[in-house]
């Protein structure tokens, strides 16, 4: 334990260099005290990243645990240079697959405040796209959230950790975000409202938390995965709400409702949305109020949206 | 159909207007035939989104042959005698550098340049432009150009939706919803409609649509189960908006242009209009530029 703490704080205090200086020497006196420093549990990724050379270079990977063996696995793996057409990844690049999901874990999570190089960050990022897209642990994306603000943090790209981070298609991927508007850090509160800007509204709440919050609730049950990303577009909107479903929730009750429903589709995008949050909030209050309001032609619905709206405006 | 300050305007005027190439006429099929209303103020301006778009074609064509490579954001690369790498993979033109300049040179030193698909995009926008406008508008609207993804675009005024009809120099984009995430940089292709049934993609090169979805499925994830498909929305720049750009005017801020029937431009001082105003009524259909830009 105490030999494993000094290769985490030479590391740290006295840099790489004198690391891999201190490792290969004692490679040269003691082999075994070298491969037993290398397996404590308590070593993280970014110090096996920095020795992998060393290791590589005497031969040390047959004596490695199984964590740190499938973790050079992986690494080797992502920094391969052809990989199209695309290779049978997980299953072929060790022999212990089972252990590929936890090992990932340990390398995100000891290894996402490190900035070391540009390829070391390739490793994590690719690592982080593997967790959200291939195993989807909802316990996952607090972790990748974690990285992305240190991305952001540090002034580094978020492109592939954002979209790494929405492909998870877990709703729940919002919340880790919202709660970056409680933040003291005004950088990393701008960077929660850039990643939620899609909220209609947000940008001009004077509590954003409270409304990111109110709004995600009301929200849950209508929110759609978007297929949109930074490739694509400036806008990127992971979720949408869908304002069909949540104006008539399943409301048939009238044969006219066709005809509303085809009106209610050639209203504009803000419409829409006005109308599916009265009709949200009406049936919030009463059901049958809202059975009863829901009966009306869509004119008066837009009528009676009017008056609400001017009500509100006039307060 | 097409309107040019509010009149419904036929073939044979646009035609004898300045049409040149197939790829033009193709464009003014589409829009003629359309029932949707393709509004412009003049003919002239009509005329300047026709070159912008075939413009971008031969950008995208000129790009592939420039010898740039394909990179992801880890592994951008610029010349650093007209840009900054920054840490994020954004290419920063470096101050004092035309910008001009420095969007030609990645077309004149392309083995010196790396990036990912939808800088490609943005890259030949830029390249499209410094054809179509006065070089010193361009310098000066695009004085702090950043290349980067979409997300530094505001001075194109990019308009990203799905179009009535999709045209010649569009950018259209193709999805790979089940990429492999060991290569997200192929979780999609951004594509240049090359107004000949085929496409330009940045790291592909030129495809059909079912090309391009063919190579990118090959980027798929081990048991993936959907294919990549095209998406509706179009990606173009604002034309119009960049359309007042592209005359270099001596005159002042506060001329009048005129253009008469046969929608030719001319312009004169506002002192000079208030002169034979009433005559000048009958004969043109006038437009006051008073500082505008």
């Amino acid at each position: 334990m105490k030999h494993s703490v000094s290769l985490e704080i030479i590391r740290k205090t006295e840099g790489i260099k004198r690391l891999e200086h201190y490792v290969k020497n004692l490679i040269d006196h003691d082999k075994r005290a070298v491969i037993s420093l290398l397996n404590e549990d308590t070593l993280s990724y970014p110090t096996i990243y920095v020795l992998s050379p060393t290791i590589r270079e005497h031969n040390l990977s047959k004596h490695l645990s199984d964590r740190n063996r499938i973790a050079l696995s992986i690494q080797k793996d992502i920094l391969s240079k052809e990989r199209a057409p695309a290779a049978p990844f997980p299953y072929s690049i060790c022999d212990l697959p089972q252990y590929i999901h936890s090992v990932l874990r340990w390398m995100v999570e000891t290894g996402s405040e490190e900035k070391l190089n540009t390829r070391y960050r390739l490793v994590i990022d690719r690592a982080a796209g593997l967790l959200t897209t291939i195993y989807q642990h909802p316990d996952d994306l607090l972790l990748v959230s974690k990285l992305l603000f240190n991305r952001k943090r540090a002034g580094l790209s978020t492109h592939y950790v954002t979209w790494a981070y929405f492909s998870s298609h877990n709703i729940a991927s919002l919340l880790p975000i919202g709660e970056k508007l409680l933040s003291a850090d005004e950088e990393e509160v701008a960077f929660a409202r850039e990643l939620l800007h899609f909220i209609t509204g947000l940008d001009e709440s004077d509590d954003p938390y409270a409304y990111f919050r109110s709004w995600y609730e009301e929200n849950l049950p209508y929110l759609l995965h978007n297929e949109n990303s930074y490739e694509l577009t400036a806008e990127l909107a992971p979720y949408v709400v869908d304002h069909d479903t949540k104006y008539r929730e399943c409301f048939s009750h009238k044969a006219s409702s066709d005809l509303r429903e085809d009106g209610f589709h050639s209203l504009s995008e803000q419409e829409k949305e006005q109308l599916a949050n009265l009709s949200y909030k009406i049936r919030m209050r009463s059901r049958s109020e809202w059975i009863e309001w829901m009966n009306r032609p869509l004119s008066a619905q837009l009528m009676f949206m009017e008056e609400v709206q001017h009500d509100h405006d006039s307060r | 159909m097409i309107t040019i300050a509010g009149s419904s305007a036929n073939k044979e005027v646009i035609v004898n207007a300045g049409i040149q190439t197939p790829l033009e006429l193709t464009i003014v099929d589409v829009m003629l035939m359309s029932p949707h209303t393709y509004a412009y103020r003049s003919l002239d301006a009509l005329m300047f989104e026709i070159r912008f778009r075939v413009s971008i074609t031969s950008s995208s064509r000129d790009l592939y042959y420039s010898g740039v490579q394909f990179a992801d954001f880890y592994r951008s690369r610029c010349n650093p005698m007209f840009w900054h790498l920054l840490p994020d993979g954004a290419f920063q033109l470096k101050a004092g550098v035309p910008a001009s300049e420095a969007i030609l040179d990645i077309y004149r030193n392309g083995p010196m340049y790396a990036f990912e698909c939808a800088t490609a995009m943005i890259i030949i926008l830029y390249h499209a432009a410094v054809k179509m406008l006065p070089v010193n508008k361009f310098n000066q609207l695009f004085a702090n150009m950043r290349l980067w993804g979409w997300k530094y675009d505001q001075d194109l005024q990019i308009v990203h939706n799905i179009p009535p009809d999709y045209l010649p120099g569009d950018i259209r984009y193709v999805k790979n919803p089940d990429v492999n995430p060991l290569t997200p940089e192929w979780q999609g292709e951004n594509i240049v409609d090359l107004g000949d049934g085929t496409f330009f993609g940045h790291g592909l090169g030129f495809r059909t649509v079912g090309g391009m979805i063919e190579a990118l499925a090959m980027r798929r994830r081990p048991g993936a189960t959907r294919m990549p498909y095209l998406m509706l929305p179009a990606t173009r720049p604002g034309f119009s908006y960049l359309y007042q750009y592209s005359f270099n005017r001596t005159m002042s801020d506060n001329s009048i242009l005129l253009f008469d029937n046969g929608l030719e431009r001319s312009s004169l001082s506002p002192e000079e209009y208030e002169e034979n105003r009433s005559e000048l009524l009958k004969n043109f259909i006038t437009v006051r530029f008073g500082n505008t830009y």
